[in-house]
Order: structure tokens, then sequence, then C-alpha cells
């Protein structure tokens, strides 16, 4: 084990970490997806060790661009708390539904949505001109349950008030994401910003920052199970999560400065890649 | 509604404290384990259960993958440090609903480590 090698090979860990953390707390998602594909092909790791550090990236995005966001109230804490309901129980059911249903076919589905979504977000790039959700009338479910919220948005330099809708539909997206995670092991962040831009008209900076904070409540659970089990590598996660760490403290700190405009833009080519890695994983069973 | 969105900054401001400090926390030992690991270079056992008994054991011998390990720990209770504590900052700010919604997710993740732990 010579001195170099390992500080190399620690390096570009931490590199990949950086990159999967800054990419996670920016478009809230977990960082996973990022960072899974790049260890598992670079070093070769055998599945259970890639899906334990996976889980660690998700969290340490999440506890990383958490610290920024909680300062800003870019975050919903309610509305995270009461979707991680519908997310946590599907979870389980995902967990126990493993067998049942072919990973196949999932997988595809996925895909599939994920498109649709690139196709939705492509369109939103068009045609929203203010990007200001000040206009969406609070549903019933949004006012007893208190979800509508401000946040002060670092581009505009102003407090922007903001409703949320669809809540029941919201939560069903939600549970479904928690399916996904549960079944396939994924952060299915991806997935929960959709439900909180799209669907619940939440603004897209705190429909991020939200996600990022469901995620780490989501894969701490399942990442103590995978933790006793030994299937956490210390010598790969913790580069892994230092990295992470820095790159969701840094990214937290930039997105509420951009434009959601280009949030969007610079999101639709991870889409892409998240696709194609759903599209190959049906494929290749895994 | 002023009032109350004062008072929800305030729960906010308190849990974002205790983020910061299990993720410093977390990086400090990670960070220590590491430079511990390239000093005195060691390979890793590859435990097949790592139990408190395990940690415990390896920790007092200043093992440095144990304590990178003790570190990851940290990093990963810190959510649900944090959704423990929301539950005492929702009760003391009265906010019953939320504390009785965020009980329900203690639970339900509790259950689902339970599951992952003895059905897989």
């Amino acid at each position: 084990m010579e001195l170099t090698s390992v500080l190399f090979e620690i390096s570009c860990i931490f590199l990949v970490g950086v990159l999967s953390g800054f990419l996670g707390s920016l478009f809230g998602i977990g960082g996973g997806l990022i960072s899974t594909p790049i260890i598992t092909i670079a070093f070769g790791l055998d599945i259970k060790y890639s899906i334990g550090a996976s889980i660690i990236v998700v969290i340490a995005t999440s506890s990383g661009a958490a610290v920024a966001y909680l300062k800003d109230n870019v975050l919903n804490l309610r509305a995270a708390m009461f979707l991680e309901l519908f997310t946590s129980i599907g979870g389980v059911c995902g967990a126990l539904l493993i067998g049942v249903f072919s990973p196949f076919i999932l997988y595809l589905l996925f895909a599939l949505m994920i498109i649709i979504s690139i196709f939705n977000t492509i369109k939103k790039i068009y045609t929203e001109k203010n990007n200001l959700s000040e206009d969406v009338s609070p549903s019933k479910a949004s006012l007893y349950l208190n979800l509508n919220n401000s946040y002060y948005d670092d581009k505009l330099k102003r407090y922007i008030k903001y409703n949320v809708t669809n809540v029941g539909l919201g939560s069903i997206i939600m549970f479904g994401a928690g399916i996904a995670s549960g079944l396939l092991g994924i952060g299915s962040g991806i997935f929960k910003v959709i439900a909180l831009d799209s669907v619940m008209k939440m603004p897209l900076k705190v429909s991020s920052a939200t996600s990022n904070l469901m995620m780490g409540v989501t894969a701490a659970a399942s990442s103590i199970v995978y933790f006793i089990r030994g299937q956490i590598l210390p010598q790969i996660a913790a580069p892994l999560s230092l990295g992470v760490v820095l790159g969701a403290l840094i990214g937290s700190r930039v997105m509420p400065k951009l434009e959601p405009r280009l949030i969007r833009i610079l999101f639709v080519p991870i889409m892409l890649f998240f696709s194609v890695q759903m599209i190959i994983k049906a494929f290749m069973g895994v | 509604m002023k009032s109350s969105s004062n008072k929800n900054n305030n729960i906010e401001l308190k849990i974002s404290i205790i983020m910061r400090v299990g993720v410093c926390l977390s990086v400090m030992i990670m960070i220590f384990g590491i430079v511990l690991l390239l000093f005195c270079p060691k390979e890793y056992s590859y435990p097949e259960v790592i139990s408190i008994k395990y940690l415990y054991e390896s920790l007092i011998i200043l093992d440095p993958y144990s304590i990178i390990l003790l570190g990851i720990f940290i990093l990963i209770i810190t959510p649900i440090v944090r959704v423990i504590a929301s539950i005492a900052l929702f009760l003391l700010e009265k906010n019953f609903l939320y504390a009785i919604i965020t009980v329900a997710v203690l639970l339900i993740l509790i259950i689902s480590f339970v599951i992952a732990l003895f059905i897989r």
C-alpha cells in the first residue's frame, strides 16, 4: 500500500464526492446516481459496497446542504416532514415488495417518467417567464397544514411568498418515490423535486432544498442497516462523504443565487444521464 | 401570520445548529481517522458485522478504520437526531400537529430499520 497511490485514490474519490455533493445540493437530488457509476466503474466495486457508498452520499448531501438551507428559510420544514410521512411509508412498502415486481419493468418505468419530465422541464424553460410562483392560490389542505410560506430569494433580493397546492397528488407521488427508494435502492430525489416543483407548485429553489432534506431522513434509516452489515467501506465512504459535504456546502450557497431557469437548463442533461442509467440498469438486470 | 413565521424560523435556526454540530463532528473524526491511516497504513479487515462490541474494541486500540467508521456513523445519525430534535422543538412551540407528524415519521423510520435488519 504505497502512500502516494493511496493519497491519489483518496483524492480522486474526494473529487467525485465534491461533484456529487455540488450537483446534488444544486438540484435537490441525492448525488448517489452521480457518484455510483463513477466509483463502480473506476474502482470495480462490488454492488453491495456501491449501494452502501451511495446511501452515504445521499446523507452527506442532505446534511451538508441543510446547514445552509435551514438558515435561509429556503427549506420548507413542515412540507418536508408532512411529505416524509408518505415517502417513508412508501420506503417500507418498497422494501417489502422486493422480489414481487420485476426490476426490469420498474427501471424502464422510471426512465420513462424521467424522460417525460425532461420534456416538461424544457417546456417550462421556454414558457415560464418570471419563474415567480406568487400567483398560485393555496389549496385547503395546504392552508390547514400551514405549508404555505415565504423565502428570501437571493437573486431577486426580496422575500417571495408562495403557496402550495395539490397536496394530495403530491403525497401520492412522494409515496411512489418512497416505493422506488425501498425497492430499487435509489434516492428518488429527482421524483421528489418533480412532485414539489411541477405538481405542488413550490418554487424551484424551495423544492430543491426541501427534497434534499427529505432524502437525508429516508436514507438514514436504511444506511444504519448497511453500516451494521459492514457494507460501508471506510476507505471509500470517508473521502467520498468528505467531498460530498464540501460540494454540498458550496452548492447550497450557489443555488439560491441562480435563476431558476438556469437551474432547469442545467438539470436537463443530468436527467438525461439518469434516464440512460435506468435503461442500462433495466437491461443489465442490476 | 408574521408571528408564526418567526416562530418557524426559530425552530429552523436551532435545527441547523444541530446539523452543523453533527456534520462538523463527523468530518473531524473522519479526517482524523484518514490521517491516522496515512501515517500507519493497514489493510482493512472487512468485518462481517459491525457491532457495538466490535467498534468499542477497535476504537480502544485506535484502529484508524474504526475511527473513520465512527465518523460515518455520526454522519448517518445526524438526520435522525434532527428529526428527534424537531419533535421536541415543535412541542416547545406548541405546534402539536407537526409534533405528531414528526413522531409518526420517526416511528416509520424505526419500523423500516427493523424490517431491513430482519427481513432482507
